[in-house]
């Protein structure tokens, strides 16, 4: 019995050994292979998740890379942009998706829980350093040792798939608003009282602050939600408000959680799909980007 | 509480700790040990069942041992109809209720009566048709007198509920399994470095390849009417890896756990897919059941030994009822008459035990016709696969269907680059291995690899484990 522990205790440590020598081994072979460089006419980051991912086609706008990437939370924007800008100085504006529902408690599932952690761990892994590594880790201590052997494949991964990794215009052709509908006709509307979520709030406050720092202009932008999304959503309404007034004064805040659309120009009562994203795109182009 | 949960990767070094510290090695603690240990663990999903094995144990500990005392031939009859009665009556009333209810309105309407039933909205209980067929073949052995009844209801129950095996098998048989409670156990160190290994494959098998390939052959299944031919195939190719994964892969970690406890149970699967022949596929799949319904039932219905309408009755009867117990749907009962049609001819031309050593013994590739007969059987296999995977008779047909259209030579509309790899290494590692009990075995003193050799391979699989799993599913076999 004695030899069985002391062969378990050693192959456990070696194995310890060898897989966190693995992970960072491999994290520093991604970071070096990941072509951060962005061309030096890009000078507008758009960070965030499927909403900016799905409603900005960075193809049709001079000037701009959306980097937005679907189930991301503000943590890994943070990480995100504070590694494109230090590589990039030429960045000097940053838009970032900020929907009613994104301040909401329950995205704090979306740092914290195992369904999301699974994936963004070893996505995003390369722009970890050691604190932001703790940081999660104490938010979820079993997720993020278990998921963490994973990152050795995906770290070599990203560095091999580039700028795709991170995030990218995604072009919908789905519609299944119908469906979307019907099930949010069976929701409740007043189910929890609207509490803000931990990470959400922190780490936006982490961007802003990043942001002022280096003078970069940061743009709060809400892309367009379904009027039915829009009504189910209200109750949130003077609670993004205020966090964006309170918090993050000089960011700029722009709500198109109204714009008008088609409805078959929408993928789901929060998504556009890629008719939509062209429409909404263009607008942009002309309201903004062009001025 | 699944194998590959943190809940049992917790729970197991507590077990193990407890029952070789804490117990002092006392027998009677050790069996307590593990029948609370058991009861934890099938509680973990839902404590009420509990009361089924409860009321199954003491049942058949009852029977036991009246049997033990009874030498009047009806009472003793009585005594083991009644053990039937109350584990086959649980089974039924829980698996097939709703089956037979559905099939009786439907058989009375097709005769133009109409009559009304009403299905019961009916929780299967997790593993019932495992742990009942286990205590049948301690009344079953006992009233044959087999074995000799148990007088410790602690150590009858340890063998009833015994955690490893408890849900999924291997189903042991009462005189195999019952006299390990009764001896003193002495932790072996080579046991438990094997049944490590084992639990480490078990575990590659139902994380790595089950439970990605769930997830296409899933997909593939569920809208098979837009795939091409060519995606059907791979569907169920899926569908077959997914499968041997999943219930392998189980039996892997229960024996390897048993190990650890000092316990040995039955292999319960010998590299099914290399078989030349349907008759070695069945001597190597699942063969605790096989071997059940074997003992059991094949041959108290006279076996092989009667004439040519003995025989084909008989293992149509095996088949069909060990498709039955796999649920209470006419795919299975399709199943399992499929592989008796598979099976007959090479019983009737006797050559059903034509292949019972290890393919290409002593060689590394097979010959062309191993080759050949192990790839048309796992063809047939695959074909019957399909309607043990499918919801229903139709779907499976329409499935089949599907496959032979003009589509089957279409490029696949699925094709999961990063799941290929792990099903050839599997492939690899099994064939390799398929001389050993299974595929990580090696000498503990002498091993053929050297240690840094061997860690740097556990070490691989606990990374590929780590990183590739697919999404946690629950083991397919509990739903029967």
């Amino acid at each position: 019995m004695k030899k069985f522990i002391l062969l378990l205790l050693k192959f456990s440590t070696a194995l310890v050994g060898v897989v966190t020598f693995l992970v960072i081994i491999s994290a520093l072979i991604g970071r070096s292979l990941f072509p951060f460089q962005i061309q030096e006419d890009k000078n507008i980051l758009i960070l965030g998740n499927s909403h900016p991912e799905c409603a900005i086609n960075d193809n049709e706008i001079d000037g701009v890379i959306n980097l937005a990437q679907s189930g991301t939370a503000y943590f890994y924007d943070y990480l995100k942009l504070r590694e494109f800008v230090n590589k990039n100085h030429h960045i000097d504006t940053v838009i970032l998706g900020y929907t009613y529902s994104d301040l909401k408690k329950e995205m704090d599932e979306w740092v914290t829980g195992e369904d999301k952690l699974k994936f963004k761990i070893r996505d995003y892994f390369i722009l970890f350093n050691s604190k932001d590594y703790f940081a999660l880790a104490f938010s979820n201590p079993v997720g993020v040792i278990t998921n963490t052997p994973q990152t050795i494949f995906y770290n070599l991964n990203a560095g091999i798939k580039g700028l795709p990794h991170m995030g990218g215009f995604k072009y919908l052709e789905r519609n299944k608003l119908k469906e979307a509908k019907e099930r949010l006709k069976k929701q409740n509307t007043n189910e929890t009282p609207f509490k803000i979520s931990n990470y959400q709030g922190k780490y936006l406050k982490k961007i802003y602050a990043f942001c002022k720092e280096r003078n970069i202009t940061l743009i709060l932008l809400s892309t367009p939600l379904h009027p039915m999304e829009v009504e189910y959503q209200k109750e949130m309404l003077q609670s993004y408000n205020n966090f964006a007034s309170k918090n993050l004064p000089e960011a700029l805040l722009i709500n198109h959680s109204n714009f008008q659309l088609p409805e078959s120009y929408y993928a789901d009562l929060d998504h556009l799909n890629h008719k939509g994203a062209r429409l909404y795109t263009q607008y942009l182009k002309t309201n903004y980007f062009d001025r | 509480m699944l194998f590959n949960s943190l809940d049992f990767a917790i729970f197991l070094p507590l077990v193990f700790v407890s029952y070789w510290f804490v117990t002092g090695r006392n027998l009677k603690l050790q069996n307590l040990l593990i029948v609370i240990a058991s009861y934890i663990f099938y509680g973990w999903w839902d404590w009420r069942f509990l009361s089924l094995i409860l009321f199954s144990t003491i049942v058949d500990y009852s029977v036991g041992l009246g049997l033990a005392k009874e030498k009047n031939a009806l009472k003793r009859k009585i005594l083991l109809i009644t053990s039937l009665c109350v584990n086959l009556g649980f089974l039924g009333f829980f698996k097939y209720y709703n089956f037979f209810l559905d099939n009786f309105i439907t058989a009375f309407s097709f005769f133009g009566r109409e009559i009304q039933g009403n299905t019961l909205n009916i929780i299967l209980p997790v593993g019932i048709s495992f742990y009942t067929f286990q205590t049948l073949s301690y009344t079953i052995d006992v009233y044959k007198k087999k074995l000799v009844p148990t007088k410790d209801f602690i150590a009858f129950s340890a063998f009833v509920s015994f955690f490893p095996q408890l849900v999924a098998g291997p189903i042991e048989r009462a005189t195999h399994l019952l006299p390990q409670f009764y001896k003193k156990r002495v932790f072996d160190y080579r046991k438990a470095v094997d049944g490590l290994r084992q639990i480490l494959w078990g575990l590659f098998k139902k994380v790595v390849i089950a439970d990605n390939c769930a997830q296409y052959a899933n997909i593939i299944f569920e809208s098979h009417t837009d795939y091409s031919g060519s995606t059907l195939v791979l569907g169920a190719l899926f569908f077959a890896f997914q499968i041997y994964g999943d219930f392998s892969g189980y039996s892997d970690i229960a024996i390897g756990t048993s190990r650890l406890f000092g316990f040995d149970l039955m292999k319960n699967f010998a590299f099914p897919y290399f078989s030349r022949d349907i008759a070695e596929f069945w001597r190597r799949w699942h063969i605790s059941l096989s071997t059940w319904f074997r003992d059991y039932l094949y041959i108290p219905l006279g076996g092989s030994r009667g004439g040519t309408w003995m025989k084909v009755r008989n293992t149509f009867i095996i088949f069909i009822v060990s498709g039955f117990w796999h649920g209470a749907n006419w795919t299975f009962i399709i199943w399992g008459a499929l592989n008796a049609v598979y099976f007959l001819p090479l019983l009737l031309l006797k050559k059903n035990r034509a292949n019972t050593d290890v393919v290409a013994n002593g060689k590394f590739l097979p010959s062309i016709k191993d080759f050949l007969n192990i790839a048309s059987t796992f063809g047939l296999t695959l074909l019957a696969w399909i309607f043990f995977r499918a919801e229903t008779v139709q779907g499976a047909l329409d499935y089949i269907g599907g496959i032979f259209s003009k589509t089957l030579f279409d490029k696949p509309e699925v094709l999961p680059y990063k799941l290929m790899p792990f099903i050839l290494l599997l492939i690899l590692v099994e064939w390799v291995q398929r001389e050993n009990s299974h595929a990580l075995e090696m000498e503990v003193d002498k091993p053929i690899l050297s240690r840094p050799t061997r860690w740097a391979m556990y070490i691989g699989l606990i990374v590929l484990i780590f990183s590739f799993g697919g999404s946690q599913q629950e083991f397919i076999y509990f739903q029967f």
